[in-house]
């Protein structure tokens, strides 16, 4: 048997993360299926189970000159009705999932999940947004390339919740985001492609190929540079490494990137 | 007894159980109200539609520690009110109810998207019912039934 444990602040959460081994609940929009059971039954929870869902010190969207601040537990539908954030980040997540799940899933829980296909990440990735991790008696700011280090794994330690998402403020002069899935609503993407062109130049993140997000400054170096196309699209394939799996094949994940990336190139000029 | 506590329909509920147990369950089994029903088990589907606080979740995934000081509405209450009057008679209308097994979702995924203020065009419908799967009626004259409450629709039978 596990034990819940319902902190009544974050300072309270910290205390408790740092003296026991906690599994952090917030929408539960992954956690509770993962821990799913029959009817009735006590959820198969993996471990003792912390819930912080109802923190209101998570809970905030924020502006300074250079950066929004985004609490871990603000809510998809919170992100999305916030005029303040900008719209090509509102597109993305607007489209994750569904409008009930969106109300339930938090920001903070699509980056711990960390799931190859986690719609946040690429636009994460290619905004170069930060992680900020706090901890009974540390805080950290990670970099996104650096918090998320493989499929269903991240670089936070066990004492640690993520407490807010650093996101740059970038002169986006162009964007393409394509989610790729067998419908448009709560799908897991085949690919997930985010493309922006902001004041230094094209950022492209693609998602849903590889076991965490491909960003490649070598390669944007050359599109920014007007490289050849197809040195641009050959050393972007020789970083995909999909496979085949329940969701589509390597080879269509492949072609359906290729096709972006010269789509993206093509604009351009 | 416990320091927890919710509203379940207007009225006041101690959370006894654990706080994992799923508020599904605890409507369904524990409270016997059956009108929100157990699907997919894992937030596709939308039987399990109910409003926390006025906005719409799966109600299977959904923690009763998540629902703590929270007000829990289901279909038995919201059958009450004029603004579900509308919607049944705009759904008889249309035909838009077959099993019925979705409907009560349903119902909860329309009403907040009457709620939302967005206009009814096919669109918005569509993006606003996306959340619920529905194995009979092929969705047609769901979509009808919920673009006719933007006129007279379900007004009168």
């Amino acid at each position: 048997m596990y034990k819940n444990y319902r902190p009544n602040n974050l300072k309270e959460a910290l205390d408790w993360m740092a003296e026991h081994k906690l599994i952090p609940v917030a929408g539960g929009t992954d956690l509770m299926i993962r821990a799913r059971n029959w009817q009735g039954a006590s959820r198969a929870m993996k471990g003792d189970v912390i819930y912080i869902q109802h923190l209101d010190e998570l809970r905030f969207i924020t502006e300074t000159e250079t950066d929004y601040h985004i609490g871990a537990g603000v809510t998809q539908a919170q992100f999305c009705q916030c005029d303040m954030l900008p719209d090509y980040a509102r597109e993305v997540v607007g489209q994750m999932a569904t409008p009930a799940i969106r109300n339930a899933a938090t920001i903070g829980g699509n980056i711990a999940n960390a799931a190859s296909v986690a719609d946040l990440l690429p636009l994460l990735y290619a905004a170069d947004a930060k992680i900020v991790l706090r901890s009974r008696d540390s805080r950290r700011v990670l970099p996104i390339q650096s918090f998320e280090i493989g499929k269903y794994k991240t670089a936070r330690r066990a004492d640690e919740l993520i407490f807010e998402v650093i996101l740059p403020k970038l002169e986006i002069r162009r964007t393409l985001y394509k989610k790729m899935g067998q419908r448009r609503a709560s799908i897991l993407s085949k690919v997930s492609f985010m493309a922006l062109e902001a004041e230094d130049g094209t950022r492209i993140a693609i998602g849903a190929v590889n076991d965490t997000v491909v960003r490649s400054k070598e390669l944007e170096k050359r599109i920014n540079e007007g490289g050849g196309v197809k040195s641009v699209l050959d050393g972007y394939k020789a970083l995909l490494h999909g496979s085949d799996d329940k969701r589509s094949t390597k080879r269509y994940r492949e072609r359906v990137v290729i096709n972006l990336l010269m789509k993206w190139m093509e604009e351009k000029r | 007894m416990s320091e927890y506590q919710f509203v379940l329909n207007g009225e006041k509920r101690f959370i006894d159980c654990e706080l994992s147990r799923r508020l599904l369950d605890v409507i369904r089994i524990d409270e016997g109200l059956t009108g929100t029903k157990e699907g997919c088990q894992e937030g596709e589907c939308g039987a399990c539609l109910v409003f926390i606080d006025d906005e719409i979740f799966n109600s299977c995934l959904v923690p009763m520690s998540n629902v703590v000081g929270k007000s829990v509405v289901t279909i038995e209450a919201y059958a009450k009110t004029e603004e579900y009057q509308r919607i049944e008679r705009a759904f008889l209308e249309a035909g838009a109810v077959q099993c019925g097994y979705c409907t009560p979702g349903m119902v909860m995924a329309v009403s907040s998207l009457l709620r939302s203020g967005k206009p009814l065009d096919e669109d918005a419908v569509r993006m606003g019912l996306s959340g619920n799967l529905c194995r009979c009626t092929g969705y047609q004259t769901i979509f009808e039934a919920v673009c006719s409450l933007k006129e007279s629709g379900g007004q009168d039978v």
